[in-house]
């Protein structure tokens, strides 16, 4: 009865929870980002260096790779955990991960490490923010079962 | 330990000692105003006994706005007699100790994990860890307090077989107190986690506690007699200062300092803190170190339980200051990362049952933690000192040794306060009698025949004048010389008035 109503009590604080961060951050801006950057860094390294070993170390692909993986790791991360659904929230989802992989279910496991890659993936500032949003709902969700696994199934 | 050990941790040690002390005099490019600060004062202790106030042998040294604990600059004493005043005397204990500091996390490690193996891992880790690399270059009390707390902590697993090391264990932590601000919150935090996941042992042999407690007590004196000024620092960037929600911002602080972007995206946005283009710790170590995480998770022992623990309070200090995440504040962390990501290598190795996905996952390992630590050292030694040169107060050198050979030719030496603290660096570079600056230390806007200026240079004017000014600010037509910084701008111009 009392895990039940602390159940209860806790996934309505984390549903409750309001405000997060609906700023831009996908495949689009990350190409926005790159040419700046590459030219940048290209220019540190001057024209006396190698072209082989500035581009050994300064190429798109890294680049690239850096920007999205900068946006996957914004919405997955603590911060972004708690913005979402406050610190038991963060506290459950963390637990939801942990239990998934002592468990090894590594479907589950991965889907919920590929849901950040949602907002990543949009287009532009509108769908960003509706994936943005989805990612939160789906987050609050989890961060629900996470909890009542902690309470109900350890 | 098999001789093949004893070779492969001095080449660990070596590989450490290579990467905190090369080139350490002219990368970081410039020297930090606190480096400044405690090297100065370090030369007035040596030469007076005083610091630059005048104070005799001060257990806390006044530096700006604040208070700083004073072991960092009584550790310069011996560096700056030997090697001069310079940024090599400067920064060598903090190297020194940042390579000690390898050499206990594979002790510490050893003990506690039983694993040779591990331990080396630990080791290599931590020697090339960015993070610790940074911290180890510069004149960081930190770092020292970060290798005093190591050491003490290594004694005190020593002292589980041999109670009268304690009091060597507690010195050590007296030390760390004494070092670094942080020092104040983190000291007390590891003593009470080692205190609880140790407490069967240290009620068993708690007659000989009364010493280690006395030194630490005694150490605690000069922070509890001038307990205002000791936590004026403290107070000025506290989260709580102007905060209308202190615990969610306490909690957002504490989170960041797990964030993935800062651990291995982009690090910490302070210049002096990180390189550009990559986060505190490198790519490869992230299945390590949430394989390590798990391992610590799962494995319940009661070392297990202390590291982690460990891992869980130590951003507690910095996440009660602000900005964050602060990689210096968070300096404690790093040894842990380390820890983790060797455990997790030894537990990938001991449990991926198909050889040949064994192999190629530690090939593919292999391969990006090589091409992760080249681009590091790229981006250290080739990048950074361009782009972080205005952090480091790139250019006061160039300006100031100039003026050391010049400024007997002038009645009066103008130097403009664009890159702030002027005094300290022409106290620094001129090597200037610190007796003779006692008396007149008060009065940061001038000593002896320096003026230290914000506005127009023309105000400035008493006979023959030399002037330092900046890139942007006015200046006389006669230039002398211009002084640049490594990516090539403009920083000062020296001029006169003839």
């Amino acid at each position: 009865m009392i895990k039940t109503i602390t159940f209860l009590l806790i996934s309505f604080l984390i549903i409750a929870k309001s405000g997060w961060d609906y700023s831009e951050c996908n495949i689009r801006t990350a190409k926005q980002a790159l040419a700046p950057k590459l030219w940048f860094e290209q220019a540190i390294d001057g024209s006396s260096q190698n072209t082989l070993v500035t581009r050994f170390y300064h190429n798109k692909i890294s680049m690239i790779t850096a920007e999205i993986a900068h946006c996957y790791f914004e919405r997955l991360s603590p911060n972004f955990f708690f913005e979402i659904s406050g610190i038991f929230g963060t506290f459950s989802i963390i637990y939801l991960l942990y239990w998934l992989t002592v468990r090894r279910r590594l479907i589950y496991l991965s889907c919920l490490l590929l849901a950040p890659a949602i907002p990543v993936l949009s287009y532009n500032l509108p769908t960003s923010g509706l994936t943005v949003a989805l990612l939160a709902f789906l987050y609050k969700g989890l961060a629900a079962a996470g909890l009542g696994l902690f309470l109900f199934k350890k | 330990m098999l001789p093949n050990k004893k070779l492969l941790l001095f080449a660990i040690v070596l590989l450490a000692a290579t990467l905190r002390f090369y080139k350490i005099e002219t990368n970081p490019p410039g020297l930090f105003w606190d480096e400044a600060s405690n090297g100065y004062n370090a030369y007035s202790i040596l030469k007076t006994g005083r610091d630059e106030y005048g104070k005799f042998l001060p257990l806390i040294f006044k530096s700006y706005n604040d208070y700083r604990p004073p072991l960092y600059i009584y550790a310069l004493v011996p560096t700056i007699k030997v090697f001069g005043l310079n940024e090599f005397a400067v920064r060598l204990p903090s190297a020194l100790f940042g390579t000690v500091a390898v050499l206990c996390t594979y002790f510490i490690v050893n003990l506690l994990a039983k694993n040779n193996r591990i331990a080396l891992l630990a080791a290599v880790f931590l020697a090339m860890s960015p993070w610790h690399i940074q911290f180890s270059r510069g004149g960081f009390e930190a770092n020292l307090m970060s290798a005093l707390m190591l050491l003490g902590f290594l004694i005190f697993l020593l002292s589980l077989k041999k109670p009268k090391l304690l009091i060597i264990s507690s010195i050590f932590f007296a030390l760390a107190l004494n070092t670094y601000q942080g020092a104040k919150i983190w000291t007390p935090l590891f003593l009470i986690a080692l205190i609880f996941w140790y407490r069967n042992e240290l009620i068993k042999y708690r007659k000989l506690l009364v010493m280690p407690a006395a030194i630490l007590i005694i150490a605690a004196l000069p922070i509890l007699l001038n307990f205002n000024d000791s936590f004026i620092r403290g107070k000025s960037v506290s989260i709580f200062n102007e905060s209308k929600y202190p615990l969610n911002d306490f909690v957002n602080s504490y989170l960041s300092y797990f964030s993935p972007n800062f651990l291995f995206n982009r690090g910490d946005s302070i210049g002096r803190h990180s390189v550009t283009g990559m986060g505190q710790l490198y790519v490869f170590e992230i299945p390590l170190i949430v394989l390590g995480l798990l391992y610590l998770v799962s494995k319940k022992t009661r070392a297990n339980k202390f590291l982690l623990t460990w891992f869980l309070i130590a951003p507690i200090p910095a996440a009660i200051s602000t900005p964050n995440p602060h990689a210096l504040r968070a300096i404690t962390f790093i040894p842990m990362y380390s820890l983790l990501a060797a455990l997790g290598a030894s537990s990938f190795m001991q449990k991926a049952s198909k050889t040949k996905v064994k192999i190629i996952l530690t090939a593919a390992l292999f391969l990006i933690g090589t091409y992760n630590f080249n681009t590091y050292l790229h981006l250290y030694y080739k990048h950074y000192p361009k782009e972080k040169g205005p952090d480091w107060q790139e250019g006061y050198k160039g300006a100031l040794t100039y003026v050391a050979q010049n400024y007997q030719n002038y009645q009066k030496v103008v130097i403009s306060d664009a890159l702030l603290k002027p005094y300290i660096y022409t106290l620094f570079y001129l090597k200037y009698d610190p007796a003779k600056y006692q008396g007149q230390s008060e009065d940061k806007s001038k000593f002896a025949h320096f003026n230290f200026f914000q506005g127009s240079w023309d105000e400035q004017v008493e006979g023959k004048t030399l002037f330092v000014t900046s890139e942007y600010q006015g200046y006389p037509n006669h230039i002398l010389k211009e002084v640049y910084s490594s990516n090539g701008d403009m920083v000062f111009r020296i001029s006169d008035n003839q």
